[in-house]
């Protein structure tokens, strides 16, 4: 899971170096019609914070997030392992959980034993609702018919006729999904061998695949213009399932594409086999 | 016996959004959001299943202070469309449709380009308008379109601050009022409140921000203040950083954030942040200098 690092006012476990120790969380999700349930299980080795739970003056907790409907919202448990649930209609698209372990009340002279030298000799007074522990955030997207295990790639990038009549195709990352605009020449190539199954691996190699890159090199940019955009959190999140999210742009989106050259180089041979012209139709 | 004819919401196919902002893009459909009628073509318009009852209410838009009318807009909005849950209220089909044809007329007085066509010099006046149509009459897919779209913003604004003693009753048992649209009034009494309160991440979560709400409704010489108002909800959000407001109960919530106002109103020194002397000088001599808190989910 990915952590952003940050300045916090005392040493926190999962935040850089600032502490000895570790804090993992092992998360699944089930969608469901009426609700979605979130199934975090929480696993955290540092004595000081285990001993704040152990003695109800801390909690793990989940706090959920999406974007594209105003909706935030939290759960607290001790339990090392939980359910909670949140009703299917109040999110769409992305929603991003993160784990955290708070204070539950006040801690005078907190000193965790393993901080870094930084904080040697350091004691800290920590308030309620303070952040002990970081445990890094995920994402899924809240649709039924959307499985980023088995992500298809019109989920989040479509192709149309463009305005011109001939020329380059242009690319527009500014629409839900990004949408590659050919040529009204090249459409119609297009249009008379798409669907056939020869023909979608060099489909692929030829239109896909260059955008694919290119998409991906704009979602592994922190600073991206396009991180609200559908297409943009469906990405992230196929990157995050695949673990290609740090990966290089060529080799994800080979991977994405499950090796596109190889099977455009297998639909020519199979284009170009005496009869294969009535192949798929 | 009749039976009443169900009606539906129309909305525009994606396939329409997706023409409708090409050709905005790229400055074809540019003249026609200075004019008030709009051609749809029949194939480009769905039914979708929100069911509609009585009669649709007529946005009011004053050419003189159009930001007046805003609350009336929204409690107008919401009570017609009081059925639409989160999901419906988030997709883009719908509110481009309500701009562009239903509401029409409000759109353009309210967040339509200012002069006429003709008027546009250059390319970069142009882009500039494009940009302004995109943002108030076009919805993505994330809230923050959801705050600037000419009618979603109103919507939004009702539905968040609507009864929150109904929708979390436990929580904010104690606020609960004659008027459900007590907090709607608070939020959008101002420009200033909306947007600073709804634009930070941490609005978010209904408990932060109807607490927010329910203090400036408390304190309103303080809301009354552009530069105390935004200083506090900076102030806020930075906080959010390294703690959890959203975990808290709503006794702490509201005394953290009385402790943020007062500090934002410079009229008490209350420290918002944990921390020994010893523990602060840690921070600022060694790995944390100079490093800026970034604003949780933003």
């Amino acid at each position: 899971m990915k952590v952003n690092a940050k300045s916090y006012p005392h040493p926190v476990l999962g935040n850089e170096d600032d502490l000895d120790g570790s804090f993992s969380v092992d998360f699944r999700y089930e969608l469901g019609r009426k609700e979605i349930l979130l199934l975090p299980a929480f696993s955290i080795k540092s004595p000081a914070i285990e001993e704040l739970i152990r003695k109800n003056r801390a909690s793990f907790l989940a706090e959920v997030e999406c974007r594209s409907t105003f909706f935030r919202t939290c759960f607290s448990t001790r339990k090392p392992l939980e359910r909670f649930s949140i009703p299917a209609a109040r999110v769409r698209e992305r929603v991003t959980v993160g784990f955290y372990v708070c204070a539950d009340e006040d801690v005078k002279g907190y000193r965790p034993s393993g901080c870094h030298p930084d904080y040697e000799g350091a004691t800290f007074d920590v308030e309620k609702g303070d952040v002990l522990a970081a445990g890094g955030f995920c994402s899924f997207i809240a649709e039924k018919e959307f499985d980023p295990l088995r992500p298809p790639v019109s989920s989040f990038m479509a192709i149309r006729e463009g305005r011109h009549h001939e020329g380059l195709m242009e690319i527009d990352y500014d629409e839900e999904k990004i949408a590659i605009e050919l040529s009204k020449a090249d459409w119609r190539e297009y249009a008379g061998i798409r669907g056939q199954k020869a023909a979608e691996g060099v489909l692929h190699a030829a239109i896909v695949f260059p955008v694919l890159v290119s998409a991906i090199q704009h979602v592994q940019n922190p600073n991206s213009d396009y991180e609200g955009k559908n297409w943009f959190g469906r990405l992230q999140t196929i990157l995050e399932t695949k673990g290609l999210r740090e990966r290089d742009p060529l080799e994800a989106a080979q991977k994405i594409l499950e090796n596109p050259v190889a099977r455009a180089l297998s639909g020519f041979s199979a284009l170009l086999e005496p009869g294969s012209e009535h192949e798929d139709s | 016996m009749r039976t009443a004819e169900r009606r539906c919401q129309k909305i525009f196919r994606r396939a329409a959004i997706a023409r409708l902002r090409s050709e905005l893009r790229d400055g074809r459909a540019l003249k026609g959001y200075f004019e008030e009628t709009f051609r749809i073509k029949p194939k480009e318009v769905m039914l979708s299943t929100i069911e509609l009852r009585g009669k649709m209410p007529k946005l009011k838009a004053p050419k003189r202070d159009p930001v007046s009318a805003d609350l009336e807009n929204a409690i107008a909005l919401h009570s017609y469309y009081s059925g639409l849950d989160e999901t419906q209220a988030s997709d883009p089909r719908l509110w481009a449709y309500l701009s562009h044809v239903e509401f029409r007329k409000y759109a353009l007085v309210r967040w339509g380009l200012s002069g006429s066509f003709k008027v546009l010099q250059g390319e970069a006046e142009k882009i500039k308008a494009i940009n302004q149509i995109i943002d108030h009459w076009f919805v993505s897919g994330n809230d923050r379109d959801l705050r600037r779209h000419a009618i979603a913003r109103l919507w939004w604004a009702a539905h968040l601050t609507f009864a929150p003693w109904e929708r979390d009753p436990e929580f904010f048992a104690g606020l609960k009022r004659k008027d459900p649209y007590h907090y709607t009034r608070v939020l959008l009494a101002t420009q200033d409140i909306y947007q600073q309160v709804l634009e930070r991440a941490m609005g978010r979560s209904n408990r932060i921000l109807i607490s927010i709400l329910d203090y400036l409704d408390q304190n309103p010489d303080f809301a009354a203040s552009r530069e105390r108002i935004r200083g506090f909800t900076k102030e806020l959000n930075l906080l959010y950083g390294t703690k959890k407001l959203i975990g808290l109960d709503r006794g702490s919530l509201s005394l953290l954030i009385e402790s943020v106002a007062s500090d934002a109103a410079g009229d008490g020194a209350v420290t918002t942040q944990g921390g020994s002397e010893d523990g602060r000088r840690a921070s600022s001599a060694g790995r944390n200098e100079g490093a800026a808190v970034p604003a949780a989910g933003d």
